[in-house]
């Protein structure tokens, strides 16, 4: 169930260079695509889910080449773009039997069965007669989920999924593509580092099209173990504090003064304390070194 | 703020290359169109009296045509000027800007109104420069009339754009759908189709939402000078219609604005509760067990097929689950009845709903809508998936491109078969309705399911690849529009051959009698042919296939490589080969036809007159006096074989040395003197011949002239003989004639010369005729005169025919397969040749036959044959009737009248008309002049009205008359040279010959008694009967009629048969005094008549009738009376009280507006 790209690159007609000559090999199980807007996550995405052409490079999944034999990939994948619609005026189940036929599913029986299991898993079934136009975003989401799951795939991709879920929805999503991604490779990008935190075995930082680190949420944190300190400073403070020290994080305080996250090798000066890492300091100084 | 989006929006269009793509298209054509008329092609043409192309009618005409395309515009811009903000998705953004409601809509609205305006004006500049050109033909083009073009753009283009302008604007604002814009164009053709069809007069030119009938309507009685100069009247008809429209404009626009709001959903009128989703409360199970049922994925082609056909369902369903579907199904239904219903029922003359009609008659006009819908769905079925935005989703299943493309190609291709549907089931609700029951499903399913669908699918698969790919639907749209109206256009330009002409066919031609005959083949090879191209073009749809995210054309190209495996290799190189296999065929059978193009064949013939005019003087020709036939009719391979033999006699007193002699013109013929003679001029192409005698030919001497004629071969695309599988009927026009054959009958009846030949035939008197004549097996043969002999040999049926007594040269036969009815009255034998199931009207037409026998052997004298028989021909060959000799030819469409309503019988009266020709026109013979048709046509109607009186009453007879009154005042605004008295009548001049002549003989009749004019027509009839020259002219009639009716109304004479005079009355004011149960009745008119080329006032000493009515509409009385000046007073004591004055109740004056003569008290 590997996942493996080499030396992909993809430059737009107007100059931007989405895809910067990247390689990178993903295994089973959760992975987690983090990176600010405009880092190429979507394009490097849309490429692996064959929507996109890359100039140069090549996209293997489990023997498949991927560039080269875009049906074989398809049969084995599930795609949930960052933003998509549907046809007006169907109700979830006429449009989940819609899709059942398109990733070829034969049997009427064996459609209704699928249709059946998948709108259980995403908590659909009691509305799956309504239009799917009329849900709400969450809803919405998980029926992208739903209709990624009819063919069984091997290979999930979602983008940005959470982008604009309340914390409820939010939560129930995350819950539906734990039980997802437990068998199968599942590349779920995203620039909320909570996200990856909560779901991920592996994660990758991507920047300017190109994968900054790779590494596991777990180790990224312990390799940060006693690096990184704080300090609560003024206001006005502060861009003398970021000529000295390397600023990964900061937030307000009720009285307007500000609790600033540092990364050093030693304790700065007597006022930092020293904290525990999180996953946003791997990811801040993943994009400060790049 | 109004300033500023008005002035962004005009910007915004005038960078699009659209808008000079719809002004260089537009105006190109009416400059092209408007020169072409003009005659800048053609050599000048010498005829005085032209249409002219710039006339203020002929302006107004061909924008009237224009506006109906310039309505695509609407959509296509002023739709798209608001639909652009939802589309972009710029308008959530937009209205939260502190934007006003009436700024932002009315500087919409105006800037693209006025860029549609802007358009349009230049067509009207293109027409006006057009005009203006060296070069055109100077007969074509009048005085330049700037008004003309200011009228049409002020009452019609601008008014047009503004109303239904308004109703886009408002109904792409109201449903955020620009497709809506383009349904509203198609509702408003099925508005002005179904007024058409359902009102009459008045009511059309009101409702017409395009103006163009009211326009019709108050020129409905313009003759050509009238439209050469004047300028169309705008205050009446057309002024209530403009102002009914802009009311109606008004009050949708008005309605939307009000609704409009700056929401990011569409306005809601219907509840949309059922809808919303239910709230979500069920919180998660903790444990869900993940692992997803097995179940079988299959990839296989087939599986795939199968996919398709299912997924075209969703698509199917997408189209038709549509309140502008219904919309457009339920006026398309309601169109086709009432254009069927028409024909059907309430036309003056109405053909029963057999299953052909009822195909042919709405068939253009329901094709098109069908293909407007075709090239509107099948835009947004190609783009739907990326509008909804599921794209992605979509192209990352497992389906291949083929799947999605010809999964929306069959949604689209069901969608033309349900519609097709829809307009058989309206078929047959009209043949219900009327109580018709021979369906003949099987012709309905021919005719629309392989027949018409051929040629929409060749269209759907086109339009599928414009769709592809163009990303901008509307201009998709308008680019299919183009092509399929620029398909005419390259047929004006002179390109006919099929190869280039796209899916181009003329209409099928069907007949009960003979079927499709041999169309078919030909028909679906030229279909086979696009059928090829266009599943090319879907070839090439597949290959350029949008999915995924592909950034420019070039890059949709190198899908090409990738997508070109060894199937579809193996489908293209399939289709090419069909394609240039049948394409091949098609050229071989086309250059297998020799026939020049018409603009050669109109300088061939003009060649002909000018080189051969010497030949006109010659004039002293021997006439024919017997015939000998053998004719050998093969109506499977459509052949004709004649050999013959003429007897010519010199019945002149001078020698004759030159032969003139003129040949079947499709045929091959080749003749023998028995004479020493030779070739002194010939046109092959004409098939004229002149021959030098080496020995004059002395009075009374003869000469024998041997001849043999065969047809051409048949090309697939052409047949050269009137031979068909079934029907077969032909006249004697493809047998040599002798004698200089143009310019006749154009002598003036006072010219001396002219009473030596007649009109009929200009080569004989009257002749004997013997004919044997042969034909297949099944089928029965039929030649002039009586059945002498009848065998078989070889496998085929011969007969002889022979005549008793000599007849007229208008010869014709006929080959079939019918049924017989025979009748034998009054010693005389009647039969009946008709088609089997056509048997609707033999009743009507053997009494018809009856009543003109009766009628005319009691007041004229007996019938010269002992037979009269009734042949059908297919309506492919005319829908006329005729008689020649013993036999009365009669086209299939007076076998299906339908007789059953309210209506004039046409097929008694047909019958009847023709066999009174047998005494005025057979035993009577007019010479050879202008007027001669006064003492056939004219005669025979007045007498078949006669007739028809009789039979229906005096009612009925009204009403046949004044169907002739409406045939003479509309048929005289189609004349195309100059009117003429009656008694200078020329052949094609049927509304002067039958409408005019019916009107003149009645009125005539009717103030001298018709015993008298009976006694006038038989003293006539016997001074000329069966001789020979000289012939009688109109002037002769005129002249007995003269003599023999009193002083005081010659000038009945002098107004309908010598000038061409109308009348006016009308009726001011009525006025009853009631005294001791009398009621003395006074009555304020006027009464005028007026001439055509003669502005003198005219001397009024006219009799006149007026009629009274009672409250129950019953006659109470016609009074009688001399009128001696214009502005009068009458009284009348009536003994009933009146409720209704009509002045001439029994239409004997000609008066173009009767609206005015009548009064209601």
């Amino acid at each position: 169930m590997n996942l493996t790209i080499t030396n992909l690159t993809k430059t737009y007609s107007n100059g931007t260079k989405a895809i910067d000559n990247l390689n990178i090999t993903i295994n089973k199980g959760m992975f987690g695509l983090l990176g600010p807007n405009g880092a190429g996550k979507s394009s490097l995405m849309r490429t692996i889910a064959t929507l996109q052409a890359p100039d140069s490079g090549s996209i293997t999944f489990q023997n498949i080449d991927v560039l080269n034999d875009q049906m074989s990939l398809r049969k084995v994948l599930g795609y949930l773009p960052q933003s998509f619609g549907v046809y007006p005026k169907l109700s979830a189940e006429k449009l989940l039997d819609y899709f059942a036929v398109l990733k070829g599913i034969a049997s009427k029986k064996e459609r209704q069965k699928m249709i059946e299991h998948v709108l259980e898993l995403t908590n659909l079934h009691d509305v799956k007669e309504k239009h799917v136009s009329g849900y709400s975003g969450g809803m919405k989401q998980r029926f992208g989920i739903a209709q990624l799951l009819l063919n069984s795939p091997q290979l999930i991709i979602v983008d940005e999924p959470t982008a604009g879920l309340d914390p409820a929805e939010r939560n129930r999503f995350l819950n539906v593509l734990r039980e997802v991604g437990a068998e199968n490779t599942v590349i779920f990008s995203t620039h909320i580092v909570e996200d990856v935190k909560e779901l991920c075995t592996d994660m990758a930082i991507m920047n300017n099209g190109q994968i900054l680190q790779k590494t596991k949420p777990s180790l990224a944190t312990q390799s940060l173990e006693s690096k990184i300190w704080t300090t609560t400073i003024e206001r006005k403070e502060l861009d003398l504090f970021e000529k000295k020290h390397n600023i990964l994080s900061s937030n307000y305080n009720e009285d307007n003064s500000l609790n600033i996250r540092v990364y050093a090798l030693e304790k700065p000066n007597d006022t930092f304390q020293s904290i525990t890492p999180n996953l946003e300091d791997v990811y801040f100084i993943a994009l400060k070194n790049s | 703020m109004f300033r500023y989006i008005f002035l962004n929006e005009l910007k915004y269009w005038l960078k699009k290359p659209a808008i000079y793509i719809y002004i260089l298209f537009f105006s190109g054509i009416a400059f092209i169109g408007f020169v072409g008329t003009a005659g800048l092609f053609d050599s000048p043409t010498t005829q005085k009296l032209t249409r002219l192309s710039n006339s203020p009618f002929e302006i107004n005409y061909m924008m009237q045509y224009f506006n109906k395309f310039f309505l695509f515009l609407l959509p296509a811009i002023i739709g798209a000027t608001i639909y652009r903000d939802y589309k972009d998705n710029a308008h959530s953004v937009l209205y939260s800007y502190p934007i006003k409601k009436k700024d932002y809509l009315f500087s919409k609205f105006l800037s693209s109104f006025l860029l549609v305006c802007f358009i349009t004006l230049c067509v009207g500049i293109a027409l006006l420069i057009a005009e203006h050109i060296p070069g055109l033909d100077t007969n074509k083009i009048g005085p330049f009339n700037l008004l003309g073009y200011i009228q049409v753009f002020l009452v019609y283009t601008i008014p047009n754009m503004l109303f239904f302008g308004a109703i886009v604007f408002a109904t792409v604002s109201y449903f955020r759908n620009i497709y809506a814009g383009f349904v509203v164009i198609i509702i408003l053709f099925l508005i002005q189709n179904i007024t058409q069809n359902l009102f009459s007069g008045y009511l059309i030119a009101l409702l017409d939402p395009f103006g163009q009938n009211a326009t019709i309507y108050e020129t409905q009685y313009w003759t050509l000078q009238d439209k050469n100069t004047k300028l169309i009247p705008t205050i009446g008809a057309v002024l209530f219609n403009r102002l009914l429209w802009f009311t109606i404009a008004s009050f949708i626009y008005i309605y939307v604005y009000k609704k409009f709001a700056f929401i990011e959903l569409p306005i809601q009128t219907f509840s949309l509760k059922r809808n919303k989703a239910k709230r979500q409360k069920k919180t998660f199970k903790n444990h869900i067990n993940m692992s997803l049922p097995k179940v079988n994925y299959v990839f296989s082609i087939k599986q795939h097929l199968i996919n398709c056909w299912k997924l075209s369902h969703v698509n199917f369903l997408f189209i038709i689950k549509n309140w502008m579907f219904y919309i457009i199904v339920v006026l398309g239904l309601l169109s086709v009845l009432f254009t069927i219903g028409r024909v059907t029922n309430n036309e003056e003359i109405t053909i029963l709903p057999v299953t052909n009609i009822v195909l042919t008659i709405p068939a253009f006009f329901f094709t098109t809508i069908i293909m407007l819908l075709t090239f509107i769905y099948s835009g947004m079925l190609i783009h739907r998936d990326r509008t909804c935005n599921i794209n992605q989703l979509i192209d990352t299943t497992a389906t291949t491109n083929w799947t999605l493309l010809l999964s929306r190609v069959i949604a689209i291709l069901k969608m033309q078969l349900f519609l097709l549907l829809i307009m058989m089931a309206a078929g047959i609700i009209i043949q219900l309705f009327n109580n018709y029951h021979n369906l003949e499903i099987g012709l309905y399913f021919v005719d629309l399911f392989a027949i018409k669908f051929i040629g929409l699918l060749i269209w759907a698969f086109v339009s599928v690849l414009v769709h592809t790919v163009f990303k901008n639907t509307y201009l998709g749209i308008f680019i299919l529009l183009i092509g399929w109206f620029g398909i005419s256009g390259i047929k004006q330009i002179g390109i006919d051959s099929r190869l280039l002409l796209f899916n181009f066919t003329e209409p099928m031609q069907y007949s009960d009698v003979n079927k499709y005959g041999d169309q078919l083949i030909p028909y679906f090879l030229v279909k086979l042919y696009w059928f090829a191209f266009s599943s090319l073009c879907l070839v090439v749809t597949y290959f350029l296939w949008n999915r995924g995210f592909v950034e420019s054309f070039k890059e949709r190209l190198q899908f090409i490589k990738s997508r070109l495996s060894t199937s579809i290799k193996i489908i293209t190189s399939l289709l090419l080969i069909t394609f240039v296999i049948s394409g091949f065929t098609i050229y071989t059978e086309e250059q297998k036809n020799d026939e020049l193009s018409s603009s050669e064949r109109n300088k061939a013939f003009s060649k002909f007159e000018k080189d051969y005019a010497k030949y006109k003087s010659i004039e002293n020709q021997p006439k024919i006096t017997n015939i000998d036939l053998n004719i050998s009719i093969f109506p499977k391979p459509n052949d004709l074989l004649v050999k013959g033999n003429y007897t010519l006699v010199n019945k002149s007193l001078i020698p004759i040395d030159t032969l003139l002699i003129k040949t079947g013109f499709d045929e091959t013929t080749t003749f023998k003197l028995d004479k020493a003679s030779s070739v002194i001029d010939e046109d092959t192409y004409v098939k004229f011949t002149v021959l030098k005698l080496e020995e004059s030919l002395l009075p009374n001497d003869s000469i024998q002239l041997e001849f043999s004629i065969k047809n051409k071969p048949k090309t697939l695309f052409e047949n050269h003989t009137n031979i068909l599988n079934n029907g077969t009927f032909f006249k004697n026009d493809i047998f040599p004639r002798i004698g200089y054959f143009l310019n006749s009958g154009n002598k003036h009846p006072n010219d001396s010369t002219a009473h030596y030949y007649h009109y009929y035939s200009k080569d004989s008197d009257q002749i004997n005729l013997n004919t044997i004549i042969s034909t297949s097996n099944n089928q029965v043969a039929i030649a002039p005169g009586y059945l002498k002999k009848q065998w078989e040999k070889n496998n085929r049926n011969y007969f002889e025919y022979k005549t008793d007594s000599k007849i007229k040269n208008s010869l014709s036969f006929s080959s079939g397969n019918y049924e017989v009815l025979k009748e034998h009255y009054k010693n005389i034998n009647l039969e009946i040749y008709h088609h089997n199931t056509h048997t609707y009207n033999l009743n009507q037409m053997k009494a018809g036959l009856k009543a003109a026998i009766d009628y005319n052997t009691n007041h004229f004298g007996a019938y010269q044959f002992n037979e009269a028989r009734i042949i059908e021909f297919p309506i492919t060959e005319g829908t006329f009737a005729s008689v020649m000799a013993n036999s009365i030819p009669t086209s299939e469409m007076r076998f299906i009248a339908n007789n059953s309503n309210e209506t004039i019988d046409i097929s008694f009266y047909t019958i009847a008309h023709e066999l009174t020709h047998q005494w005025f026109g057979n035993q009577i013979v007019p010479a050879d002049a202008l007027g001669a048709v006064m003492l056939s046509e004219s005669i025979t109607e007045y007498i078949s009205l006669n007739i028809y009186g009789n039979k229906y009453g005096k009612e009925k007879a009204l009403d046949f008359l004044k169907m002739q009154h409406k045939r003479y005042l509309s048929g005289r605004t189609q004349e195309q040279k100059q009117e003429t008295p009656l008694y200078l009548v020329k052949s094609g001049q049927q509304y002067l010959a039958y409408g005019k002549g019916s009107i003149a003989f009645n009125t005539l009749s009717h103030y001298i008694g018709i015993n008298k004019m009976h006694d006038i027509l038989k003293s006539f009839l016997n001074d000329y009967k069966f001789k020979e020259a000289p012939y009688p002219t109109s002037i002769n009639f005129l002249n007995r009629i003269k003599k023999e009716t009193p002083n005081t109304l010659h000038y009945l004479i002098e107004d309908y048969f010598e000038t061409i005079t109308f009348h006016d009355t009308k009726i001011n004011t009525v006025n009853v005094i009631t005294a001791h149960e009398s009621y003395n009745t006074s009555i304020n008119f006027q009464y005028s008549k007026s001439r055509v080329h003669d502005k003198s006032v005219l001397k009024l000493n006219d009799t006149i009738e007026i009629g009274f009515y009672n409250s129950q509409n019953k006659l109470i009385s016609i009074k009688t009376i001399l009128i001696s000046k214009k502005d009068n007073t009458k009284t009348f004591n009536l003994k009933e009280k009146p409720t209704k004055v009509v002045i001439d109740p029994n239409y004997l004056l000609i008066e173009k507006d009767r609206n005015d003569n009548e009064y209601n008290l």
